[in-house]
């Protein structure tokens, strides 16, 4: 398989996601112009069997998204930039293949205690959140350790992520990404 | 919250089924959340979620190439105004697909486009093409 074979795929996944998920899916044709028109619709709609085959049709994986989510309604959290900041960290972590490691209930509960850790400093993982989910600071540990390392090594290949959270919109929370790349420290988030 | 929208939650009195990919069984339960979370319904719906979730990737791609697809599907979704969630469903697909087929990568050129370069598609047809079709 070649490497633009991937990406075909990647654009067929989209295209189902994008109609379960999406109030106005993708339609072919503006995939096929994401791709620089090296696909035609017709091999997306190919991919899209066999690919529904090989998942056997099971649509609703639950996603770091989904525990990000859970979390941060949980901690009914108020503060903007946290909440971006959570979702921004969530992105990275797909994006730098830690899904590989950890399973995304991990993930997300990184992902919220390190934006916690950067806006309040402390009570980064509150009592309310390790009862729902069962896991102390310290045994998802070992993710946000990997997670804030990896930012620090990469943070200037994710085009798309900086864009998306360099906006006033979003409360510019990939500022905050610095900080979190030099500056864990376990114990304190406690 | 998006988290609602999910198909596990959906407000309607029909049951909704879906395939355990790990079991290979059909898990079946019925909606019965409201519309007001308190505790106990969010830890209700976190452990649906946390039974059905799927535990680690094992995608075999190179984590460059991985890196390039994650960033053009944000770079596409946020071109078109879609949900982020559809990236990480997308992803969670590509992931199982490239497991169950084990293909062994032969390195060609991607034809990654960036935000400008879609845009510069769309307008493109818009513009044109559809006047000579």
């Amino acid at each position: 398989m070649n490497e633009d074979e991937l990406q075909l795929i990647a654009a067929t996944c989209l295209y189902l996601a994008s109609k379960l998920v999406d109030d106005k899916p993708f339609s072919l044709f503006q995939l096929h112009l994401c791709g620089d028109r090296t696909y035609t619709n017709e091999e997306i709609l190919y991919f899209e069997t066999k690919i529904l085959n090989s998942i056997h049709w099971y649509l609703s994986t639950p996603t770091i998204h989904d525990f990000v989510s859970i979390y941060l309604e949980s901690t009914r959290e108020m503060n903007r930039k946290c909440f971006w900041l959570s979702h921004c960290l969530a992105e990275y972590a797909l994006q730098l293949s830690l899904c590989l490691n950890y399973s995304p209930s991990t993930i997300a509960a990184s992902a919220v205690a390190l934006s916690r850790y950067a806006i309040y400093n402390n009570k980064s993982f509150p009592e309310d959140l390790s009862k729902l989910t069962g896991y102390s600071i310290m045994s998802i540990g070992p993710c946000i350790i990997d997670l804030s390392t990896s930012l620090g090594q990469q943070s200037s290949i994710f085009y798309a992520i900086w864009n998306r959270y360099n906006k006033t919109s979003r409360c510019h929370a990939i500022s905050k990404i610095g900080d979190l790349s030099v500056r864990v420290d376990l114990e304190k988030m406690k | 919250m998006n988290i609602l929208r999910h198909p596990f939650f959906n407000n309607t009195s029909s049951k909704t089924c879906h395939h355990n990919r790990d079991t290979t069984k059909v898990i079946c339960w019925e909606s019965e959340y409201c519309s007001d979370d308190d505790d106990e319904n969010i830890k209700h719906r976190f452990e649906i979620l946390k039974q059905n979730e799927l535990k680690r990737m094992q995608h075999g791609i190179n984590k460059r190439t991985w890196i390039k697809i994650v960033d053009w599907l944000f770079e596409i979704i946020s071109v078109f105004e879609k949900k982020s969630l559809t990236v990480y469903m997308a992803m969670q697909y590509f992931d199982i697909y490239l497991s169950d087929t084990k293909v062994r990568l032969i390195p060609s050129i991607m034809n990654i486009c960036n935000t400008e370069q879609i845009l510069l598609n769309t307008i493109f047809y818009n513009n044109f093409m559809i006047g000579i079709e």
